[in-house]
């Protein structure tokens, strides 16, 4: 008869002894004891004072849009803290000569010691974060809070600080592996956490540096760093769980991390059976592991140094803070690794062979010799330039060579100085950044400049190359967006011949639904107006234009335009114009055809002339239809009428009622500097109309053409309240002021 | 059984034990005798599991003891440095002990506690030197091991805890033929516990005898011959050490006693005797033979 073999015989049989682990697990109370104390008082205590406040006691909805977040924000902050200690921690008796050789007499495997380190690790965890998360649950729950939106939000929470808790404990595991000490474990920890977004924001500082006026944010962006350290993972993952903002949270990342605690664990086992007991009390247990490390160190602390003398000096000082921060680096990292300070030089030759390397390259990058980096001009091959957000190909070659001519002439002005840029970001005035100028002041380069559109290409490494938004002459691209204009890619972009109109969509944003359930989002609180559209924040309404063609019988699709048109309603601090265009010409697809006004009319900023008409074209049966919003939560029902009598039965109704607001308007003529300073309602009102126009919500279209000669200054309010925006008139829209202006 | 054979550990640049062969027999109470820096500690590491020789390989009772726990419950090691669980009491460590030897023995260890006059309840960070000793001796003592290495044990321990520990020693090894290895720089403390010595110079063994072979074939002589009688008389003596002062002759000699009554006797000595030779006279003679000066192997 067999028997069969108990758990703890299997366990056994495999060299891990369960009450080997058992009593290690005990053995680690001090350390759950800790994690119970921290999330005890930064969960359910909170959450009971919170909610026990008696002069201001805690709303649903802050609870679930504020409070709760919040908890779960500080839960992953500790979660991450008690990972790293807990490894720490568990692996201690690793860090010592004494410890190791007491441990590994004894009738244990090394999976034995690995299994209950891991296993007293964790369990310290997971029961003081369980235990607390019932205390929250309990507590939201003798509130009346705990709706099933609620205890989804906990739960899920939960889910993610304790997913990535096991991440940063599979890190420091595997620090504690590699490293003799627990202080350098600490600090190999943070080094793996750390070192590649590092690095990599010192190449992009590089990158930054060499490709000087481009927009490489894309390469820079949070995305990017989202594969780098898993840091950025772990805030986004509890961003995301709360459904405010757009997750930006992928799956990828939950596999990736996965992956990563699932090789780690596994890998660093592997690693403990090769690694050597004698090791045990030096700084890093492999040789080469430390050679590797300080290498990698070497770099980023090599640039950052370089880069902070050459920003604070001049450039010649860069070179010498590259030297400064080699040799400073090496001899600390040395003294680190060696524990004294007489080991400072060890392996010098290898930091000039080091030194000698990254000097070349860095030269090389900047002299353009390295032939991968294509170096701010184009390779003459398919540029794809973005203009007004659309992106099309220019196929033609002649066109092609004409634009990288001039691009390289362009940029060649830029570095040798003859073309230089403002401090002054036209994309912040589209982006709608007030400031507040003096009437008396004004900056002739502002003036002149017209909205520079963002010039995107693809260079020879496949790197998207947008040049940046600096303020710089229209003139300098006017050259090119003639070739832009005149290239069949452009006009077959916008209105190939046979393209049918498939879809109208409005979009509107934060309605009164969503401010009473979950508070502003983008738009502050001074934004509601309690007299006048007090229903409504801001409403966007843009709409996609989808485009669909014919090839060889299919269907196909682009990417739909979007032209958005956005008006402020509420507390006036903001004024706009209403801007949705000339519909008429694009919505019928019978009246669609090829124009060169109609593209033009394409990247003007859309004027609203016909309100009934726009809200006619808005599928809806009765004012209450359904919208959509772009955060979705459920259905945002906007209240037409309270936009109709906000805004008024005609454009003209409302730029009226904009006026009204407006203290006074001076447009200053830089030719003469003559100063024009209007007050009259009705005359505001028209100069607005003739204006381009600002605001948060506004769009200056890319190929906006502003009057060179005339500033405007529009003055809003009075006494504390009083503000200025800047703008310009539009080119061919002076002439309607003519006699307003002088 | 213990065997080491062709042992070699390096630390870096350091070749701590080159080729280190021996053979360790069960029940026997082995001393591993080696000046500070000579492998002893190393040796044992590797014995007990702790280092993985670089080549060659230990075998006990026919396994290899590295990462066998089954072995390893059958073994104690005692290092030269000891180590407890942070803040914990002689009982603290019982409970360790019994979770991971299954031999443990918990009346065993309140029986020691009181010979040794410990205090269980007490914090083993409170101990003094010699107590902490005499603590991770009589945990390693109620584990009954078949085998214990002890590294300097004797270090720091007052002289009749240095005896209790040794009858202690020896009752095991009585009883349930334990076999200790006891590392040691110190000669005069193996000398009356150790039946079997080795010792360890440089990294490898310069020699591993049983101590009662060793003593049965060395001696050494007082003797004061006649006027008439020439120092040659003496040639036919297999003779390591000699040293005279007036007419008292001190000879250290190899061979059996009755060897050496046959040359001595019949030259009517005036004055002959065989005085018991230490253990560090039977070394000193030993390494003299083979050409090297004792001083600069052991101190």
């Amino acid at each position: 008869m067999t028997l069969k073999m108990s758990f703890s015989d299997r366990m056994s049989s495999r060299g891990v002894s369960i009450s080997y682990v058992s009593f290690t697990i005990k053995r680690m109370w001090p350390a759950g004891l800790l994690f119970f104390i921290i999330f005890f008082f930064t969960m359910p205590v909170p959450a009971v004072l919170s909610l026990s406040s008696i002069s201001d006691p805690i709303t649903y909805t802050d609870y679930y849009s504020s409070f709760i977040p919040t908890i779960n924000g500080i839960f992953m902050f500790t979660s991450v803290f008690s990972a790293v200690f807990a490894g720490c921690y568990a692996l201690r008796y690793l860090q010592s000569r004494v410890s190791i050789n007491f441990y590994h007499s004894l009738p244990e495997t090394r999976l034995s010691h690995y299994t209950s380190a891991l296993a007293a690790s964790t369990i310290s965890y997971i029961l003081s974060a369980v235990i607390n998360e019932l205390l929250l649950i309990i507590v939201t729950a003798s509130a009346g809070f705990l709706k099933h939106e609620m205890f989804s939000l906990i739960f899920r929470g939960f889910g993610a600080c304790a997913f990535y808790f096991f991440v940063f404990l599979s890190i420091t595991i595997f620090a504690g592996i590699l490293t003799g000490l627990t202080s350098i474990q600490f600090l190999m920890t943070g080094y793996l956490v750390g070192i590649l977004p590092v690095i990599y924001g010192c190449v992009m500082l590089i990158l930054d540096d060499v490709f000087n006026y481009f927009d490489i944010s894309s390469l820079s962006s949070m995305n990017v760093y989202a594969w780098l350290t898993p840091i950025v993972r772990a805030t986004r993952a509890i961003d995301s769980i709360t459904g405010i903002r757009k997750s930006e949270y992928r799956l990828s990342y939950f596999i990736f991390d996965l992956l990563i605690i699932i090789g780690l664990f596994i890998g660093s086992y592997y690693i403990y059976k090769i690694r050597k007991s004698e090791r045990s009390g030096t700084p890093i247990i492999f040789p080469r592991v430390a050679s590797f490390i300080k290498y990698t160190l070497l770099f980023p602390a090599t640039y950052i140094l370089g880069f902070i003398f050459g920003e604070i000096g001049s450039y010649g000082w860069l070179y010498f803070g590259f030297a400064a921060g080699a040799l400073l680096s090496f001899m600390l990292i040395n003294t680190v690794f060696n524990r004294t300070a007489k080991a400072m030089f060890v392996g010098f030759k290898g930091l000039i062979i080091y030194f000698v390397l990254f000097i070349t390259i860095y030269i090389a990058i900047n002299a353009g010799t390295l032939r991968f980096i294509d170096y701010a001009v184009p390779q003459a091959s398919e540029i794809q330039i973005t203009a007004d957000n659309r992106l099309f190909t220019i196929k033609d070659k002649a066109t092609i060579e004409k634009i990288r001519d001039q691009m390289k002439d362009f940029n060649k002005d830029l570095k040798d100085g003859k073309a230089v840029p403002s401090n002054y970001d036209v994309s912040s005035v589209v982006k709608g950044l007030f400031y507040q100028i003096s009437v008396d002041k004004y900056n002739n380069d502002e003036a002149t400049r017209t909205v520079s559109p963002e010039v995107t290409y693809i260079n020879a490494a496949g790197m998207k190359m947008t040049y940046d938004y600096y303020g710089i002459y229209y003139s300098y691209f006017s050259e090119i967006f003639e070739l832009i204009r005149s290239s069949e890619n452009f006009a077959l972009q916008y209105i190939p011949s046979n393209t049918e109109v498939e879809e109208f969509t409005f979009y509107a944003v934060t309605t009164d639904n969503m401010l009473d359930d979950y508070g502003t989002s983008q738009h502050e609180k001074d934004h509601i107006d309690n007299e006048a559209g007090h229903n409504l924040s801001s409403i966007y309404l843009s709409y996609g234009l989808y485009k669909g063609y014919y090839e060889d019988g299919d269907y196909k699709h682009f990417d739909p335009i979007r032209l958005y048109g956005a008006f402020n309603v509420g507390d006036s601090e903001y004024f706009n114009r209403v801007s949705i265009g000339n519909i008429d010409y694009r919505v019928t697809a019978d009246t669609y055809g090829t124009s060169s006004y109609r593209y033009r009319s394409n990247t003007m900023p859309l004027y609203f002339d016909n309100i009934d008409s726009i809200l006619s074209l808005i599928p809806y049966k009765d004012e209450n239809s359904k919208i959509y919003g772009w955060y979705s939560y459920g259905d945002d029902r906007v209240n037409f009428s309270n936009v109709k009598k906000f805004l008024g039965s005609s454009l003209e109704d409302y730029l009226n009622k904009l006026s009204l607001d407006i203290v006074s308007i001076i447009i200053v003529n830089k030719t003469n500097e003559n100063m024009v300073t209007i007050t009259d309602k009705g005359d505001i009102a028209k100069i607005l109309a003739s204006c381009a126009s600002v605001g948060y919500s506004s769009i200056i279209s890319d190929f906006t053409v502003t009057h060179p000669d005339y500033v405007v200054f529009i003055n809003y309010g009075t006494g504390e309240q009083a503000t200025s925006y800047l703008t310009w008139l539009l080119a061919d829209r002076v002439g309607d002021i003519s006699d307003i202006i002088k | 059984m213990i065997r080491i054979k062709d042992v070699t550990k390096t630390f870096g640049a350091i070749k701590a034990l080159d080729g280190v062969s021996a053979e360790i027999s069960a029940g026997s109470i082995y001393g591993l005798i080696g000046s500070n820096g000579s492998g002893k500690s190393t040796l044992l590491r590797i014995m007990c599991g702790v280092f993985l020789a670089d080549s060659g390989y230990v075998e006990i009772d026919g396994e290899n003891v590295y990462e066998n726990s089954k072995l390893k419950q059958s073994i104690v090691y005692l290092s030269d440095e000891q180590f407890f669980l942070p803040h914990s009491t002689m009982n603290d460590m019982a409970q360790f002990y019994k979770s991971v030897y299954r031999s443990f023995d918990m009346v065993r260890f309140v029986k020691l506690t009181e010979v040794f006059g410990l205090d269980p309840n007490r914090k083993i960070a409170t101990f003094s030197k010699g107590m902490t000793k005499q603590a991770s001796i009589l945990l390693g003592l109620s584990v009954h091991p078949k085998y214990m290495f002890l590294d300097e044990t004797f270090d720091g321990l007052d002289p009749v805890v240095r005896q209790l520990v040794k009858r202690l020693i020896a009752e095991e090894v009585a009883e349930r033929k334990m076999t200790p290895v006891i590392a040691s720089h110190n000669l005069r403390e193996l000398e009356d516990i150790c039946d079997h010595v080795g010792l360890l110079h440089q990294g490898g063994i310069l020699f591993d005898r049983e101590l009662d072979d060793m003593k049965l074939n060395i001696h050494k002589l007082q003797l004061v011959l006649r006027e008439e009688t020439p120092i040659d008389a003496l040639s036919p003596l297999n003779i390591l050490d000699h040293s005279s002062r007036g007419r008292m002759h001190t000879i250290v000699c190899r061979g059996t006693t009755e060897e050496i009554d046959a040359v001595i006797l019949p030259l009517e000595p005036v004055y002959y005797e065989i005085i018991p030779l230490t253990l560090e006279e039977i070394f000193i003679s030993e390494m003299e033979e083979k050409g090297y000066d004792f001083k600069n192997v052991i101190f």
